[in-house]
């Protein structure tokens, strides 16, 4: 996919991913990738530093607890990745539907 | 090569740095690829092509982690930045303020001392070797007998004085003009002779103690002698009653020398004729005086020309247009509208002998205004008027 309509997507990703329960990095990535058919394979220098940027802005909060003998970082949204979250859905849900409209229309015209 | 010990490759502590954030970003990356790890490992793979694997996919762990440092330390690093750069200008800052305090300090202790050392000099009485006594001798070229009568003119300050000094003093019958007692400075001094003549400016240095100076001068056994001469305008046709005709009149030789002084003569005069007078109007003022401050007082006074005898040139005429900004006769009330040079009416002669008579007769050319033309620079005038209030 072009690097440049995915400005902002990764966010958007990792927040619905969150939105579903906490979770942590490597699931995350895992989640993302199962969910898009294997077409967004989210790389580890991409997904932290969004996780680490979105924590710094408070829409998500971390905890820390043990699993299989190690230290696990858990995300989960706060009230305003909350909104966060809802904002940038439906924001895409109006971007599909209108790149929609205009690829339909051009098909149909053809 | 699996990595060991991510936190070991990040960048020296920094003070501002979270305690825990250095462990937070290795844990945090170790069970992403413990847990990646584990995984290649559930598919099947070999422990050595997992790790493979994983890295392949994850890339260089030590970078990314060094990535997640500074992005957590970039705010803190700016603000101490900043930080920084607000002090350095505040140190800047508070020696600028020092510097102008103590330059402003310094002028105050200079101006307090110079006040202080006036006072003392106010008080304390002036010691009489400090002064000089001034004597101009005057003598006439040639005989060098006591020129009588003639006038010197002081003008400067003293080296512990602020306001400038002037003095006259006139030759008495030895010919001496005293001036004393002078405080040491630089001055600057005119002699002139009772009918006019003066010398250019003279620079003097006085020094404590007696000064003299010996100033030859014109050994003229007698004042020139008064013409009575004649002026007479001539205007071409019928002219508009506000115009005049000023004429200025010039010694044709107005300087000589006499040893290493120049002298001048300052015995020229203006005519001005006014066809709005009863009769021909004459005005006299000293030669190079500011225009503006001749005084048309004296129309309608009898058409003669008091002067001396002497041979003139007549250096400029002008056209005159009388303004209605000022009432009376004076220079204020007349505006220039031409100015030509006068040699083309040649010189005059003017001679205690006989009263000659000169007729100056004006370009048609030059003293031709219609009554437009007028009446264009009379509104010119009102709005030079109404912007000026």
């Amino acid at each position: 996919m072009d690097s440049r309509l995915l400005w902002g997507i990764v966010e958007m990703l990792v927040l619905d991913v969150v939105s579903r329960g906490q979770s942590y990095g490597y699931e995350i990535s895992q989640q993302v990738t199962a969910q898009s058919a294997g077409y967004f394979d989210l790389k580890e220098g991409s997904l932290y530093p969004a996780l680490h940027r979105l924590e710094r802005h408070g829409l998500l909060a971390a905890t820390w607890a043990e699993a299989d003998g190690r230290r696990r970082k858990y995300y989960k949204l706060t009230t305003a990745g909350k909104k966060a979250h809802a904002a940038k859905t439906a924001e895409w849900a109006r971007f599909v539907a209108g790149v929609s409209g205009v690829l339909g229309g051009a098909s149909g015209v053809a | 090569m699996w990595p060991e010990s991510l936190s070991s490759n990040l960048p020296p502590p920094h003070a501002d740095e979270p305690v825990s954030l250095r462990q937070d970003i290795a844990d945090e990356l170790a069970d992403h690829l413990a847990a990646a790890l584990q995984d290649q490992r559930l598919r099947g793979a070999d422990e050595s092509t997992a790790r493979q694997l994983v890295l392949q996919r994850f890339g260089d762990p030590s970078q990314v982690a060094q990535q997640l440092w500074v992005d957590a330390m970039k705010e803190p690093i700016m603000r101490q930045r900043a930080l920084l750069v607000l002090a350095a200008l505040l140190v800047v800052g508070v020696f600028a303020a020092n510097g102008l305090a103590w330059m402003a300090f310094r002028q105050l202790r200079e101006s307090n001392a110079a006040l202080v050392a006036r006072l003392e000099g106010f008080s304390a009485p002036r010691s009489p070797v400090e002064s000089a006594d001034l004597t101009f001798e005057l003598v006439k070229e040639g005989s060098g007998a006591p020129a009588v009568g003639y006038g010197v003119e002081l003008l400067g300050s003293a080296v512990d004085a602020d306001s400038p000094l002037t003095l006259e003093q006139t030759s008495d019958a030895r010919g001496h003009a005293r001036f004393g007692p002078i405080r040491p400075g630089s001055y600057t001094y005119w002699v002139s002779a009772p009918w006019k003549w003066r010398t250019e400016r003279q620079g003097l240095a006085i020094l404590a103690g007696q000064t003299a100076r010996r100033i030859e001068c014109p050994p003229n056994p007698k004042p020139p002698q008064e013409s009575h001469a004649k002026i007479n305008v001539v205007w071409p046709g019928e002219l508009n009653e506000r115009l005049a005709l000023a004429c200025e009149f010039v010694p044709s030789t107005p300087r000589f020398s006499i040893g290493d002084v120049t002298w001048t003569k300052a015995t020229g005069f203006r005519v001005v004729r006014d066809l709005n007078g009863k009769s021909p109007a004459t005005v006299q003022g000293p030669h190079g005086s500011d225009r503006d401050e001749w005084l048309l007082g004296r129309f309608a006074e009898p058409p003669t020309q008091e002067m001396d005898a002497d041979t003139y040139d007549l250096a400029t005429f002008s056209v005159l247009r009388r303004t209605g900004r000022q009432d009376g006769p004076t220079r204020a009330g007349y505006q220039t509208i031409f100015q030509g040079e006068g040699s083309i009416f040649g010189q005059f002669a003017a001679t205690a002998a006989d009263e000659a008579v000169w007729t100056i007769e004006v370009p048609a050319h030059i003293a031709t205004f219609s009554e437009r033309e007028l009446e264009a620079m009379d509104k010119e005038e009102r709005v030079d008027s109404a912007g000026d209030r």
